[in-house]
């Protein structure tokens, strides 16, 4: 019971986040919007936010999925 | 290419261009064409016109207040209503506001940017979204403490502040929480959608569609309007120029036609030509209703008023709802319809207006039997209802009797002429000689319902055609009146003589030409006046001709047989206040007619007998008149006596004592009265 209560409360703080704050910090990067490379001491552009640093929740893209392109 | 040539391909026109020909009239230039031409009312004609210009103010005043009373009436209920709504509509109000001070017209963009993943948009376009909240925060408080001190007000303030304040919010947040279908102020006149302006294209068309030879599609350019499509009454009215070689007849006749073409029911176009003009004027009235199927006006003398005869009495409204009356004096009027059309209606309307006037002298025959004009017999001078032989005679005796007193009266008129031109202008009786009822020469209105039955009677119907006819022709100027109703006019039941004489003609629905032509006078039908075109359901609308320069379409008053009542019981009134009830009215004995000199009669038949029981009295006197005396009772007899203070006494006849009368009581009444004299 306070288990499930407990997932409730997360599914609705991530539900707030997705449409309160819907960009996240980027995993790949820790939103740094840059990696370096593994051999060598430059850095390239993170391909996961393409340099923003910032990713679009799972949760909001799934939103987005729904309302479908834009016209 | 040579010049010739081009001339050539000059003079052949295109099929749709107007040939300008040499001779065409420049008719709006020159000065004269002008200066004759037909001027336009300054002022709008139903703003001109007393009683349109009431109807209107009328209309316009009971449709003001029918909206006021409606919504009076329902105020408690809206009050009901509003705090219903009220919470819904704060909540609408609310989330309008917070729509607008959080930019929610930018949620789909921002929505969607997320969408695409596109980080960078998203991110320029919250920065927008921040820049404008920024801006609408003051505003927003702003509001909200507007809203705070009206609350408070509501709630701390003085009643005359918090109740209008609190009255006002409820409305508005009502009317913000109303639901779409059902708002809480409903219309209180619902406007009516069937109800539109006749446009030019329709109206061309709708002639199109009457397939008159002549007015095919290919002549539709010839088809112009004189005067702009305007309202004229309750509808409105075009004045149209049809093609040459098409009459506004042809589409008279093609009424119904129209009407299809029109999409408009064929009660609501009333088309009528304009001689004045010129045969292919068309003059079309469109109603914003059927005739037929609106109220029929009230009759206005029903509560009040009295006629002058001489003036004119009311009769019915035209299709416009103006009313028309009808000059009765100096003319004779002849009414005719198919069964069923509203004949005695129309009869009972002009009887009415009539009687209204004190001075005319009512003579009422109704060979129909149904006694529908029962309600005139207390104010007539004789009356008459039946098919049978005695009635139809009464009636053939009547109008012979006014055979001679159309000569009475004019050689009255004569004899008053030459003693004074002052009182007699011309020679022909007037209200001033009328009002003199010594003289005689007050109206006389001889009203025959069903005169087919009188005219057509083998024994009396030729002589009282004959009458009828010389009433017709002389009676007129000596106040005497013919008013005729048939239902089927033909030769044999309304002499040619009576027909072609009579001034005025009242024609509802008849069913042919010749019918029509009968009532209406001969050509009617072929000048585009035609009954025909009435239907069924048009009751009491015919066409009236002779009160007015044109014959116009009249809708008849209607009044029943509890409202002529009504009217009769005032004229009743009149009559006896001024003393003007006389013949059977009266209680006189009448017969064709006449005043019948009772005393004499029972002079005559007692002769040289001294004394007489009641029933032989009267068995002798129905002998003498037995139209007259032969249903009477010895009661009436005494009560016929009475007014001459005779009281019936024993008489003892061969040793039998019975209830009669006596010679010398009659001969000294009869020497009383001549002293009296």
């Amino acid at each position: 019971m306070t288990g499930a209560a407990l997932v409730g409360l997360a599914l609705a703080v991530y539900v707030t986040l997705c449409i309160f704050f819907p960009l996240a910090r980027c995993g790949r990067c820790s939103g740094n919007g840059k990696i370096r490379q593994p051999l060598g001491r430059a850095y390239r552009r993170c391909g996961g936010c393409g340099g923003s640093g910032e990713r679009v929740r799972l949760g909001r893209r799934v939103f987005g999925w729904f309302i479908g392109p834009y016209e | 290419m040579s010049v010739d040539m081009q001339k050539g391909a000059e003079l052949v026109p295109a099929e749709d261009k107007p040939v300008v020909l040499a001779d065409t009239p420049h008719e709006r230039k020159t000065l004269h064409a002008r200066l004759a031409g037909e001027r336009r009312p300054v002022i709008a004609p139903w703003l001109r016109d007393q009683a349109e210009r009431r109807q209107v103010a009328l209309l316009v005043a009971q449709t003001v207040a029918s909206v006021v009373g409606y919504h009076a009436v329902r105020l408690p209920w809206y009050a009901v209503k509003s705090v219903t709504y009220s919470p819904r509509g704060a909540w609408r109000l609310g989330r309008r506001g917070a729509d607008a001070l959080f930019d929610a017209e930018g949620r789909p963009l921002r929505s969607h940017a997320i969408a695409r993943q596109d980080i960078p948009e998203y991110l320029k376009l919250v920065g927008e979204r921040r820049k404008r909240v920024k801006a609408r925060t003051p505003a927003a408080v702003g509001v909200l403490l507007g809203a705070l001190t009206l609350a408070l007000l509501v709630w701390l303030g003085p009643w005359y502040l918090a109740w209008p304040i609190a009255a006002v919010a409820l409305g508005v947040l009502g009317r913000v929480g109303q639901p779409a279908d059902r708002p809480i102020v409903m219309r209180a006149v619902v406007p009516d959608q069937t109800v539109r302006k006749p446009e030019s294209e329709e109206i061309v068309k709708a002639l199109i569609a009457c397939r008159i030879a002549g007015m095919g599609p290919k002549e539709a350019a010839q088809i112009s309007f004189a005067h702009p499509i305007r309202v004229d009454g309750p509808g409105w009215r075009a004045d149209i120029d049809l093609p040459a070689g098409v009459t506004a007849g042809d589409v008279i006749d093609k009424r119904a036609e129209f009407s299809s073409g029109a999409r408009r029911p064929v009660g609501a176009v009333w088309p009528e030509g304009d001689k004045d003009v010129h045969e292919a004027r068309l003059v079309l009235w469109v109603g914003m209703r059927d005739m037929a199927k609106s109220k029929p006006a009230v009759y206005p003398l029903l509560k009040s008023g009295t006629t002058d005869f001489f003036q004119g009495i009311p009769f019915g409204v035209d299709q416009r709802g103006r009313p028309i009356s009808l000059t009765l004096f100096e003319t004779n009027l002849l009414i005719g319809a198919l069964p069923g059309a509203g004949k005695t209606a129309a009869v009972r309307g002009a009887l009415c207006g009539a009687a209204l006037d004190p001075t005319v002298e009512l003579h009422i025959f109704e060979h129909k039997g149904s006694g529908d004009l029962e309600a005139f017999e207390r104010i007539a001078h004789s009356y008459g209802s039946g098919v049978d032989d005695e009635t139809i005679a009464a009636a053939a005796a009547t109008i012979a009797w006014l055979v001679e007193e159309v000569g009475r009266r004019a050689g009255k008129v004569k004899e008053l002429r030459q003693r004074s031109r002052q009182l007699v202008p011309d020679s022909r009786t007037t209200r001033e000689l009328a009002n003199r009822r010594g003289l005689g020469l007050h109206p006389i209105v001889c009203v025959v319902d069903e005169c087919q039955e009188l005219f057509s009677h083998p024994k009396y119907g030729k002589q009282a055609g004959e009458d009828a006819e010389k009433v017709i022709r002389r009676g007129r100027a000596f106040g005497v009146h013919l008013m005729l109703a048939t239902q089927r006019p033909d030769k044999d039941s309304l002499p040619t003589g009576v027909s072609a004489n009579v001034g005025t003609r009242f024609c509802m629905r008849v069913k042919g030409q010749v019918e029509n032509d009968m009532i209406l006078g001969t050509s009617a039908y072929k000048n585009g006046i035609r009954a025909t075109m009435l239907r069924p359901s048009d009751r009491g609308i015919g066409y009236l001709d002779g009160s007015l320069d044109h014959p116009v379409i009249v809708r008849t008053y209607y009044l029943d047989a509890e409202d002529a009542e009504r009217v009769v019981h005032r004229a009743h009134e009149a009559r006896e206040a001024a003393g003007l009830l006389t013949g059977q009215a009266a209680g006189e004995p009448v017969e064709h007619g006449q005043v019948v000199d009772f005393l004499d009669d029972v002079r005559t038949v007692m002769g040289r007998i001294e004394r007489l029981w009641s029933e032989d009295l009267l068995e002798r006197l129905a002998e003498l008149r037995p139209q007259l005396y032969g249903q009477w009772t010895p009661q009436q007899l005494a009560a016929a006596f009475k007014p001459h203070a005779i009281t019936p006494g024993d008489q003892k006849i061969d040793g039998v004592n019975r209830n009669g009368y006596r010679l010398s009581w009659v001969l000294d009444a009869m020497a009383n009265r001549e002293l009296a004299r």
